[in-house]
């Protein structure tokens, strides 16, 4: 699939413009993506509320539950896999670091490798989390590298 | 990888390395047999040293003996892949691997009688850690240059710190420099040395130093020039142990060839940076011509 991006200030909204040789699987799947934008929803004490995937900072595995954490570090139980969410998420913003943790990668502050090569990812608002060896290729596949 | 997963990988490479060690150990033997002048006695091919076969009272009692420490060497050496699939404590456990594998190697040549004098036992175990510090300083700084584009990428900051920058170029240079040369001499002629006399201080010496340098001057601004001198003290303990004060040349030789491949990657990076700041300003002026075109679309 190519992107191609055109800026016009004359428009007032966003106008997306889809060009394909013709019903297939996939323009069905953009189609449904882009009419549909992903709903999800956070557990927390009794309640649920809805998550707004751009405020995520991340979805980890704990207990056997998924978790995301917010921007203001508020934690949520969310009732997707890991897998569910990678396949929902934007593959470019929501990178998989690990076997149990997916990361906004635009609220990612720095990246450092320690000497004892444990690759360290902060986050904004501090919080720290670890990118597995074993991702990193998957990551430079993602970011086009 | 879970640590089951790390376990059964050690197992199953463990159990690939018992052949390649026996093989190994074999061969050396035959091998160093077959270019031993003149021929041991009766011409026969030695798969075993001669104490070792005395030492055991029979030839085929000590060929099993060593056949049973060669797979136990080989499993050792197979093995030595595994702490780096480890998420955590992969300098720890690659350290305790390099332990264990010392130990391993050091009885094995203790039982098979490999070391005729306790020098060579040295020596090679310098050659094995030598191996072990150049695996590592290699991973970590492909690992270095995989997070440095994924920062790039992602558009956050690339500086490194420049001690994280130099570790790693140490290690290697402590490396070549004070393990490789006794290595070497174990190997070497005694008649006359080639490895030691010509091969490492008019070849490998110069030849690293310059390209460690230049490597390293493209990365780091300041920094580098500490690089230089380090190499030409790092010379001096081999210098004075192995050899004696007529081969200082070699620091010299070190400390120059690392300047001028610093001087070089320094020079390197200035044009790199050049290209990339006239590639920037033609993308910029390309732009909004670019924009232009799609408005009129």
């Amino acid at each position: 699939m190519k992107i191609d991006v055109a800026l016009d200030p004359a428009l007032r909204e966003l106008l997306v413009k889809i060009l394909a040789p013709g019903e297939t699987e996939e323009l069905a799947a953009l189609l449904a993506r882009l009419e549909e934008p992903l709903r999800l929803t956070g557990f927390r004490e009794g309640g649920a509320v809805p998550l707004d995937p751009a405020e995520v900072l991340r979805f980890y595995g704990e207990d056997k539950e998924v978790r995301a954490q917010t921007l203001n570090g508020a934690i949520y139980t969310v009732r997707l896999r890991l897998y569910e969410l990678e396949k929902r998420l934007d593959r470019r913003t929501f990178l998989r670091v690990s076997h149990s943790e997916i990361v906004n990668w635009k609220r990612v502050t720095a990246l450092d490798l320690s000497l004892t090569g444990t690759i360290r990812v902060t986050l904004e608002g501090g919080a720290v989390t670890y990118v597995s060896r074993r991702y990193v290729k998957k990551i430079k596949e993602v970011l086009g590298i | 990888m879970s640590g089951n997963e790390i376990r059964r990988e050690f197992f199953r490479r463990a159990k690939q390395g018992v052949p390649w060690g026996i093989v190994l150990v074999y061969l050396v033997f035959v091998l160093g047999n077959a270019f031993t002048i003149p021929r041991p006695e009766g011409g026969r091919l030695l798969v075993v040293s001669q104490v070792m076969a005395e030492a055991y009272g029979s030839p085929v009692t000590a060929a099993l003996v060593q056949f049973l420490w060669s797979g136990l060497l080989g499993a050792a050496l197979w093995t030595a892949e595994v702490p780096f699939l480890m998420e955590r404590g992969t300098l720890l456990g690659s350290g305790a691997h390099f332990l264990v594998t010392a130990a391993v190697f050091s009885l094995a040549g203790w039982r098979c009688r490999w070391f005729p004098i306790w020098e060579s036992w040295l020596c090679l175990l310098g050659l094995l850690l030598l191996l072990y510090v150049l695996k590592w300083s290699v991973r970590f700084l492909e690992w270095q240059s995989d997070i440095w584009a994924i920062r790039k990428s992602s558009g956050l900051n690339t500086a490194e710190p420049p001690w994280k920058i130099l570790v790693p170029y140490l290690l290697l240079a402590a490396a070549v420099e004070l393990l490789l040369p006794p290595a070497l001499m174990l190997v070497d002629a005694r008649d006359f040395p080639v490895l030691t006399g010509v091969f490492y201080p008019f070849l490998v010496l110069p030849l690293f130093c310059f390209f460690s340098a230049c490597s390293l001057a493209a990365r780091l601004r300041r920094w580098w020039p500490v690089y230089p001198p380090i190499c030409a003290a790092l010379t001096l303990p081999c210098v004075f142990l192995l050899y004696n004060y007529t081969a200082l040349f070699q620091a010299w030789t070190a400390g120059i060839a690392a300047l001028v491949g610093g001087v070089l990657g320094t020079v390197l990076r200035k044009l790199k940076g050049r290209r990339t700041e006239a590639a920037k300003k033609q993308e910029n002026a390309e732009r909004p011509e670019q924009t232009g075109d799609s408005e009129k679309n």
